[in-house]
């Protein structure tokens, strides 16, 4: 077992620059989506995963602030500051999971994803839905409850896979040898 | 397979609202989003929404740029406004019908939740469409500059949001291009099954990410080239200003608040 540094590390100028342009790729790659209005998938999750792997929890928890804020600003939708504290979580479970490690099993990019799945996408989320629209209304709540599991049992097998493939690129890891 | 927004709508203009200071914007918006809690009945959304109104008149924009930045959330809003209507059993019966049982603290549940989604948009909107990206991140630093005590590398976080914000632009162009060059070589995109669809995604991503590497390590060594070596000890080229008008509009959110919390006393 390694001894890992999860504080925030000093970062070189590359580095920098990388992980700025890392946070503008987020920001473009969140307005791609595929599929129809009820099941969307977005693909913000293969960046946080990369940031995760690379510069660890305590940098992804950090960036994550500040891309869910600007991009709630870009974007055009409202800020509301608990997806910000889902963002910031979804982060540093990747990062304490994906950190610093050669190659990533399937049985770690699986439990990692669930883990973000059920605790972020479907725990917190509704939360913070309930919250703005200032629901208390179990019926109601368990029914939101119900439509976000469905969705995120046909996000699990999906993002898993997506992950486990560029996560373990050879040709991305190669390049990032330079940085 | 992209969706109809454009980023950084910041939208050119002379108003009082764009010369605002970016730092009053984001305080203002972000402490917004605490005050519109405060409103618990009638009076308090009416104030609520005649304030954002205002705000929103002040931008000199038309409100129908307002109300397309809502159409990404119309789902969202949809469906809990849909949900409070047929779960909230509270108050009188006004129709029954079959399994469906509408109430009035339903609708009026609804209606509430309407609202305040449209309200913190809308508000959040105005500070995207009247400041420039650049601006909201000089903005952050400055407001971050405390937190340099607690070891919060300031500087290298602004650095890297202005390196953010400036290829976003340039991006969106590279992955518009790739996506067409990939297409003249018969990648399908937004075709077949969902499965599909992700698979067709992948050579859009790849290339992206090892460009995305490759102008990482270009601009890396351009800026230690020309003497960068570090976030700290550097001047500054773009200054913010604090003018009169910040403090008049801060003290009239503060005026603002305080009546919506009186309002909570009113019914």
């Amino acid at each position: 077992m390694k001894t890992l540094e999860y504080g925030l590390p000093r970062l070189r100028t590359k580095q920098l620059t990388m992980l700025g342009i890392l946070i503008a790729l987020q920001l473009v790659i969140s307005r791609f989506s595929l599929g129809t209005a009820t099941v969307k998938v977005g693909f913000t999750f293969l960046i946080v995963g990369i940031i995760a792997k690379w510069y660890g929890p305590a940098w992804g928890m950090l960036v994550a602030i500040f891309t869910d804020v600007i991009g709630s600003l870009i974007n055009g939708y409202g800020y509301f500051w608990g997806f910000t504290l889902s963002a910031v979580l979804g982060a540093a479970i990747y990062g304490f999971s994906f950190y610093k490690q050669q190659t990533i099993s399937w049985l770690r990019v699986i439990i990692t994803v669930s883990i973000v799945l059920v605790v972020v996408n479907v725990i917190l989320n509704t939360l913070w839905v309930a919250m703005i629209g200032n629901i208390h209304n179990s019926g109601t709540i368990i029914s939101l409850l119900w439509i976000r599991i469905i969705k995120q049992l046909i996000f699990l097998p999906i993002q898993s896979i997506l992950l486990y493939f560029l996560l373990n690129n050879q040709t991305i890891e190669q390049l990032h040898q330079k940085i | 397979m992209f969706s109809n927004m454009i980023i950084g709508r910041y939208m050119p203009g002379d108003s009082w609202i764009h010369r605002l200071d970016a730092r009053t914007k984001l305080v203002l918006s972000i402490a917004f989003i605490f005050v519109v809690f405060f409103a618990n009945n009638v009076i308090g959304y009416a104030l609520a929404a005649a304030f954002t109104l205002l705000a929103i008149m002040m931008t000199g924009l038309g409100i129908g740029v307002f109300l397309r930045g809502l159409r990404p959330l119309v789902l969202l809003m949809f469906i809990t406004t849909l949900l409070q209507l047929f779960f909230v059993q509270t108050g009188d019966v006004l129709v029954h019908w079959a399994f469906i049982t509408i109430t009035t603290d339903g609708v009026i549940n609804s209606i509430v939740v309407f609202v305040r989604f449209m309200l913190i948009i809308m508000f959040s909107t105005i500070l995207t469409l009247t400041t420039q990206p650049l601006a909201v991140a000089d903005g952050m630093e400055s407001l971050l500059k405390p937190f340099k005590k607690v070891g919060l590398p300031v500087s290298e976080l602004a650095l890297m949001l202005s390196i953010a914000l400036r290829f976003v632009p340039t991006l969106m162009d590279e992955a518009q291009s790739i996506m067409n060059a990939q297409r003249a070589r018969g990648v399908r995109f937004n075709e077949g099954s969902l499965m599909a669809r992700i698979k067709s995604f992948v050579p859009l991503l790849i290339p992206l990410f090892v460009n995305a590497i490759k102008r990482a390590i270009e601009l890396g060594d351009a800026m230690e080239a020309r003497g960068y070596r570090g976030g700290d000890h550097r001047t500054k080229y773009r200054i913010l200003t604090w003018h009169t008008q910040d403090t008049v509009a801060m003290i009239g959110f503060v005026i603002f608040t305080i009546a919506l919390i009186a309002t909570r006393w009113m019914m």
